[in-house]
């Protein structure tokens, strides 16, 4: 709330114009991601192919077939990742929380390294049927079996209590990073170089027809952590607090703990790992507008396609013609603009 | 009316409540005293469903509790728990609305917010209204608390609905005239129609706005009945050990007498 | 010691290029002249060839010559980046059989870049068979027979190593020993082909297929007679293989048999490697010599210091 009580605008408008404000920033972050890149297009070329007045040039088919796609990808993911982390920062109640922390991420990484590894072996036929979506699909697979574990060791009975998915997800992350151990030792060299840039994350190589099903998923998500906004916001006042007001906390939690897997399954099995933006987009968001997931979350939405969309701008024209791997750039350039957030918040609030 | 019976929890082999009965009318200023230990807040958390029943059951208006759905009985029973833990940054308006949640659907809008003002007025916190949260002295974050919890009750009040009122500590953290304050007005809930049920360590205070008193120890209701008839000495002296009574001066509320043995 | 072969080839081919711009319609059916080359071995078949100003971008793994670092630099092979091949304006993109990821391949064949991913894995007896299918790409087959011809030369000097050979010594191939325990190659690897083309018996190949860590006591159960090394910049750890428990023991330590080879000279499936095999072989096995008018004559390191 510091940035918006002392000003002389009521609050709740404000924070209604920072949102369409950061919906304007997402605008024009999209169009300058169109317009930047290897092969040079000028504005004027991509309104034309935006347009379809221009055809059949090279410059057409890399919007198309290349850039748009990228685009609307990494504006998915990272809006996916970001809402995915304001709703389990919520449902932890706690700023810090992440995806991560229960075992999602590192469901989907299973998934993506059995296949990475198996794929030659054990898992052939699976590989060879569905080609270069073997690792996409392993890695949703593999988030949804972790996940369904993980949900079905932390609800006892009538019960879905944070303590018990805590101490499961940290388990499971446990049991599977020895398992990805295991598959790493075993890998070939090649393998091995493919799961290690797996691990970093790429947004690259996506076309339309490859995004459309992580789109839907993560669009439907986003949709229901929109319409979750109001119980989240009671539920921050405590758990019994939260029922004596009329919530179905335990609905709230399961449906929470679902949606952010499957959102998060829907990102990574795309993209890799891509740390950092379920972390720290809620919390800029939170500093900028307050706690309330009535505005919370869709800055949190628009502030990760924006935050993601920037990283890949650099990831993809820093070290052209070559390129860096998306998780880099968003842990380089995250941590140490949170790091002055922070400083600066801790500053102004005297604590 | 909200009532009681038998009711037994047990944590482990441990027995919190053992064959508790309670009832309590609506318009009712029903106080429930003890010491410590003797399971006083463990019987509002019962009432509430925060802690499961070993055995018995409780009534909202002859219906069992676990036969409301959460938004039904949310909609005519508000709790004011004794701690908030709560290290996100909402603003004191903001933490009042939060009561709207259950009644957005038949309650209009402005019509809530008049009555989240209201609420705000009443426990004397309109001027801290667009401050955090987390900034507020702990007496603050009480009376906050406190008119969310009314802003809840609003709504049935109005509307002379049969609604409840359960608080555990209300008046902890609070000094001498907000204790007093808000004492008056868990009474002015219950004249204006409400079961209200307090769980209150100053003896004085409770006799002073009490209709009745249901005295546990050790888990077990060891009395029940009108201020004057249970807070005698000998009560006092079985329950507390000490060596007290209640004395009242003309135009005075009633206050707690010790005798300089009853410290030695 | 070591001459530049490549000079004599980069007069040739400014020669040849000169005759292309002149008559223009001569082998007009495939002239690729923007190529992008993902894999280090096929930059150093087309250096090998002389058509290196037909090279307008490599991969991270394109190292030798030194000069090839200078290209635009397009990503690691496994992880070429798609508007990076693109913005260099090539004709055509050409790769070894890991270049990837395959999504990113199948997005540059669907603009309508022409490529050419080898289907197979490098193997020590195909050298000659990749080295034809550049030159009949670049249009340049005159060339790859000629370079060919070259090879047959090593493949001869190291036939006549192995003849003289009365001894199939035990050798080990360690690739670093950074990981705390010596990353060992086992079946399945180009160190393992390397070591069976010069007549050595892969010790490690019995346990286990691919690169794996040794532990010490199963090191010291090997008990090689050679020790291979990597040396990177002239750096040899031989000196560290040498003093670490699991090979201080060896034969290979005791007789002075511990050897630091270049990585991409030896394991890089190049024009380069049949010579590096011919040199491992002499160094292997005792009481070898060299054919008489044979001399090394590529070089090890791409160091220009080396060179």
């Amino acid at each position: 709330m510091l940035a918006l009580s002392q000003s002389f605008i009521p609050v709740g408008s404000a924070k209604r114009m920072l949102v369409s404000g950061l919906l304007i920033v997402c605008f024009m972050i999209g169009l300058i991601s169109l317009a930047i890149g290897g092969v040079d297009i000028s504005l004027s070329q991509l309104v034309d192919i935006l347009s379809y007045k221009e055809a059949n040039s090279l410059q057409n088919a890399v919007i198309w077939e290349i850039r748009l796609p990228r685009l609307v990808l990494t504006m998915a993911v990272g809006a996916g990742l970001a809402a995915s982390g304001a709703a389990m920062q919520a449902i932890f109640r706690n700023p810090l929380a992440d995806p991560g922390l229960i075992g999602i991420t590192s469901g989907a990484a299973l998934g993506a390294i059995a296949t990475i590894v198996l794929g030659n072996s054990l898992l052939s036929t699976f590989s060879e049927s569905y080609g270069i979506y073997a690792v996409p699909i392993g890695a949703f697979l593999g988030c949804l079996v972790i996940c369904t574990l993980i949900y079905k060791l932390s609800s006892q009975g009538n019960q879905f209590t944070i303590i018990s998915l805590l101490l499961a997800g940290i388990a499971i992350n446990a049991i599977v990073s020895a398992f990805i151990g295991i598959l790493t030792l075993i890998s070939s060299d090649a393998e091995l170089r493919d799961l290690t840039f797996w691990g970093m994350g790429s947004l690259a190589g996506n076309n339309f027809k490859m995004i459309i099903p992580s789109l839907v998923v993560i669009s439907v998500c986003c949709l229901f952590f929109f319409k979750m906004a109001k119980p989240l916001n009671i539920y921050l006042l405590g758990e019994q607090q939260a029922r004596h007001l009329g919530v179905n906390v335990t609905a709230l939690k399961k449906q929470a703990f679902i949606y952010t897997a499957l959102c998060i399954g829907a990102s990574v099995s795309l993209t890799g790992m891509i740390g950092f933006v379920g972390f720290i987009v809620p919390h800029i968001m939170r500093l900028l507008m307050g706690p309330d997931h009535r505005y919370l979350m869709p800055a949190s939405i628009l502030g990760g396609a924006i935050l993601l969309s920037l990283a890949d701008i650099l990831a993809r024209t820093l070290i052209l013609p070559s390129e860096l791997p998306i998780g880099l750039i968003t842990s380089a350039i995250g941590g140490p603009f949170f790091l002055v957030m922070l400083l600066k918040t801790y500053q102004s609030r005297g604590f | 009316m909200l009532q009681a019976k038998n009711i037994c929890v047990k944590v482990g082999s441990n027995t919190l409540l053992n064959e508790t009965e309670l009832t309590v009318e609506c318009g009712q200023l029903h106080v429930v005293i003890g010491p410590n230990g003797a399971g006083k807040s463990t019987l509002l958390k019962a009432l509430c469903a925060d802690v499961p029943l070993y055995s018995g059951n409780i009534t909202y208006q002859s219906k069992c509790m676990n036969d409301y759905q959460p938004t039904e009985l949310a909609q005519c029973r508000a709790v004011l728990t004794q701690n908030y833990d709560c290290d996100f940054p909402f603003t004191v308006q903001e933490i009042v609305d939060m009561s709207h949640f259950v009644h957005n659907e038949h309650v209009p809008y402005e019509q809530l917010l008049s009555y989240s003002k209201q609420a705000l007025d009443t426990l004397n916190v309109t001027k801290l209204a667009n401050k955090s949260f987390t900034l507020l002295s702990g007496g603050e974050k009480q009376r906050v608390q406190f008119a969310r919890v009314l802003c809840q009750l609003l709504p049935a009040l109005a509307q002379k609905k049969p609604c409840y009122l359960l608080i555990d500590e209300p008046t902890a953290s609070l000094d001498l005239y907000h204790q007093y304050q808000v004492m008056k007005l868990a009474r002015d809930i219950a004249d204006q129609g409400a079961a209200v049920i307090a769980v209150v360590h100053d003896l004085a205070l409770a006799a002073s706005f009490a209709d009745e008193i249901t005295m546990l120890e050790k888990g077990k209701v060891v009395a029940m009945g009108k201020p004057a008839d249970i807070l005698n000495r000998a009560q006092l002296q079985k329950t507390y050990q000490i060596d007290a009574q209640l004395s009242q001066q003309a135009d005075h509320l009633p206050s707690l007498n010790i005798a300089h043995s009853a410290i030695q | 010691m070591k001459v530049k072969p490549w000079s004599s080839h980069f007069v040739l081919s400014i020669s040849l290029l000169c005759v292309f711009l002149l008559n223009p319609s001569a082998n007009a059916k495939s002239n690729y002249e923007r190529i992008v080359v993902s894999g280090g071995s096929i930059t150093e078949i087309i250096y090998a060839l002389g058509e290196q100003s037909r090279i307008v971008g490599v991969d991270s793994t394109s190292v030798f010559p030194a000069q090839a670092t200078e290209k635009a630099q397009v990503g690691y092979v496994r992880n070429i980046n798609v508007e990076g091949v693109l913005s260099l304006n090539p004709d055509l993109l050409l790769g070894e059989a890991d270049s990837g990821p395959d999504k990113v391949i199948q997005q540059l064949k669907n603009i309508g870049l022409n490529t050419h991913i080898f289907s197979e894995n490098d193997h020590f007896f195909a050298i000659e068979k990749k080295i034809s299918k550049v030159a009949k790409l670049l249009n340049v087959e005159q060339k790859g027979r000629d370079l060919n011809a070259y090879i047959q030369t090593d493949r001869k000097a190291l036939a006549h190593i192995l003849s003289q050979a009365t001894t199939k010594p035990n050798v080990l191939f360690v690739l670093s020993l950074k990981a705390g325990q010596p990353l060992v190659a086992g079946s399945d690897t180009s160190a393992h082909d390397v070591i069976k083309a010069a007549g050595g018996h892969n010790v490690a190949s019995a346990h286990f297929s691919g690169w794996k860590p040794l532990s010490t006591e199963a090191a010291i159960a090997t008990n090689p007679d050679v020790i291979i090394t990597m040396g990177r910049h002239g750096k040899s750890q031989s000196l560290d293989v040498a003093k670490i428990p699991h090979f201080k023991y060896s034969n290979a330590v005791k007789n002075n048999k511990v050897l630091t080879f270049n990585g991409s000279y030896l394991l890089g499936m190049s024009p380069r490697t049949p010579q590096a095999v011919t040199e491992l072989a002499k160094a292997i096995h005792s009481g070898v010599s060299y054919p008489k008018s044979y001399r090394l004559r590529a070089a090890q390191t791409s160091d220009k210091k080396a060179l």
